[in-house]
């Protein structure tokens, strides 16, 4: 991968000046200077310096990515990821000097396209490996119930041995995935559930409170765009409320 | 913020933003906003507002509107300034109230003209462009299968201001000015090099650059 690395940026090095059909015109050179080779890119040009207002396009989208062959999406990649670090620097520089950066807006633009783009290759890469593999080769997740008994995510380790030999490994995950579901397991799963269920009722009663104050002062109010604002909240149940009754002694009808 | 994990290889990140719920005239990413409305206040009970759905809405910037209540009663101006979240819209230069600023000891403060929302549903109606008379206006199809809004009485349509495409990057799309530097031409973005092959896409990288591992 370190080998990969390194001839990636040479050759990048070398198309950017030359190839004009890059996805991303960077058109300034690289650097010219003996001085301090490249560190300046870390900065913002120094037309841009004094400005407050640098207006630049929005972010890639994902429609638009996979159009884009693999080496095309490899060097935009290092693009936005030097254009990442700028703007951070000059993030950071214009907090040290406590004014505030023009347009700051642009470093979610280049996060934006760069998980974009991440997507894209993952996607590229699922695609392969369903096909030829049948998984997806990515890191596998499982559920699995832990000592107390709540469901986690447990995912795998590259290991040496097969885990029918690696009686060391299977005895730490004993403790840790195996569940006995004895008297004090089930006492403490009961009352887990009863506290997440709790929980979950709290948040539905507080959007059909609020729902339920609408419903008071705007009786013909439109039940989808109720629902659009509060998703937790059932029409049903809320019409048959008590709550929704308000100042007006119209009857309201279930 | 609400709260975030401190700094540490020991604590799970947790970062909960705070839930705005009480909308004012200041937008939330306003200094001013949270000088009146601090994370302590955040809790009250929010105002009653009316739901309309994200895509029946039909008020935006540099509209022509008709103002129903008030002083400017039957006056019509345009759309300066909406907020959304509490069906509130500006007309520019109507229904307004002076406001001292800054007052402390013996300086009796800067007395300026401000204008006060209106409510959308009640306190505004769209022009119609044929008669400039205030009507109802809906969401309808066009023949060509395009949603514009048609208003009841006439039946032509009120297309969408120029005012209301500005972003902070341009006034309108027609007129932004690429930038040399960062922006990619439409041409190139649009062009096709895609090409599929059966290879992961470090298999595909590699072949190009001729890396052999």
């Amino acid at each position: 991968m370190a080998q990969l690395l390194s001839s990636i940026v040479s050759t990048a090095a070398n198309h950017v000046s030359s190839c004009t059909r890059l996805p991303v015109i960077m058109g300034r050179s690289l650097a010219t200077s003996t001085v301090r080779p490249g560190l300046e890119e870390f900065f913002e040009k120094e037309d841009n310096l004094g400005k407050t207002r640098i207006r630049v396009g929005r972010s890639w989208r994902l429609e638009e990515l996979r159009l884009k062959s693999n080496t095309d999406l490899h060097k935009l990649w290092y693009v936005l990821l030097k254009e990442r670090n700028m703007l951070l620097t000059m993030e950071h520089a214009y907090k040290e000097a406590y004014v505030a950066m023009p347009n700051d807006e642009r470093i979610d633009k280049v996060a934006e396209s760069m998980e974009n783009l991440e997507e894209v290759v993952k996607e590229r890469n699922r695609a392969y490996y369903q096909l030829e593999c049948g998984v997806t080769g990515e890191r596998d997740r499982f559920m699995r119930r832990d000592a107390l008994g709540r469901f986690v995510y447990y995912k795998p380790l590259e290991h040496s041995m097969p885990s029918q030999m690696n009686t060391g490994y299977r005895k730490t995950l004993r403790f840790r995935y195996g569940c006995s579901m004895n008297e004090p397991v089930k006492d403490f799963l009961g009352k887990y559930s009863e506290n997440i269920n709790f929980k979950q009722h709290y948040k539905e009663l507080l959007q059909m409170r609020e729902a339920a104050r609408v419903v008071r002062r705007f009786p013909e109010v439109d039940m989808d765009a109720l629902v659009q604002k509060y998703p937790l909240v059932n029409p049903e149940r809320l019409m048959r409320w008590k709550k929704i009754r308000g100042q007006n002694t119209t009857v309201h009808d279930a | 913020l609400k709260y975030k994990s401190p700094p540490g290889i020991e604590y799970r990140p947790l970062f909960k933003p705070i839930e705005i719920k009480k909308h004012s005239m200041e937008r939330p990413w306003t200094v001013a906003y949270w000088v009146s409305n601090p994370a302590s206040r955040q809790n009250w009970d929010p105002p009653v507002v009316l739901p309309i759905k994200a895509e029946d809405w039909m008020w935006f910037r540099g509209d022509r509107v008709e103002i129903l209540t008030g002083q400017d009663k039957g006056k019509q101006g345009y759309i300066n300034m909406i907020v959304q979240e509490r069906n509130w819209v500006t007309v520019e230069g109507l229904n307004c109230e002076y406001e001292t600023f800054g007052k402390s000891g013996d300086f009796p403060g800067m007395m300026m003209k401000v204008e006060k929302p209106l409510l959308v549903y009640k306190d505004i109606k769209l022009v119609d462009p044929t008669d400039e008379k205030g009507t109802e206006v809906e969401w309808r199809f066009t023949e060509a299968g395009e949603r514009t809004r048609i208003s009841v009485r006439t039946g032509t349509s009120i297309p969408i201001p120029m005012k209301a495409q500005e972003t902070i990057d341009y006034k309108q799309k027609a007129s932004y000015v690429m930038n040399k530097d960062k922006d990619t031409k439409p041409s190139v973005v649009e062009e096709v090099t895609y090409e599929p092959k059966l290879a992961t896409f470090e298999m595909d990288v590699m072949d190009e650059m001729g890396i052999k591992e």
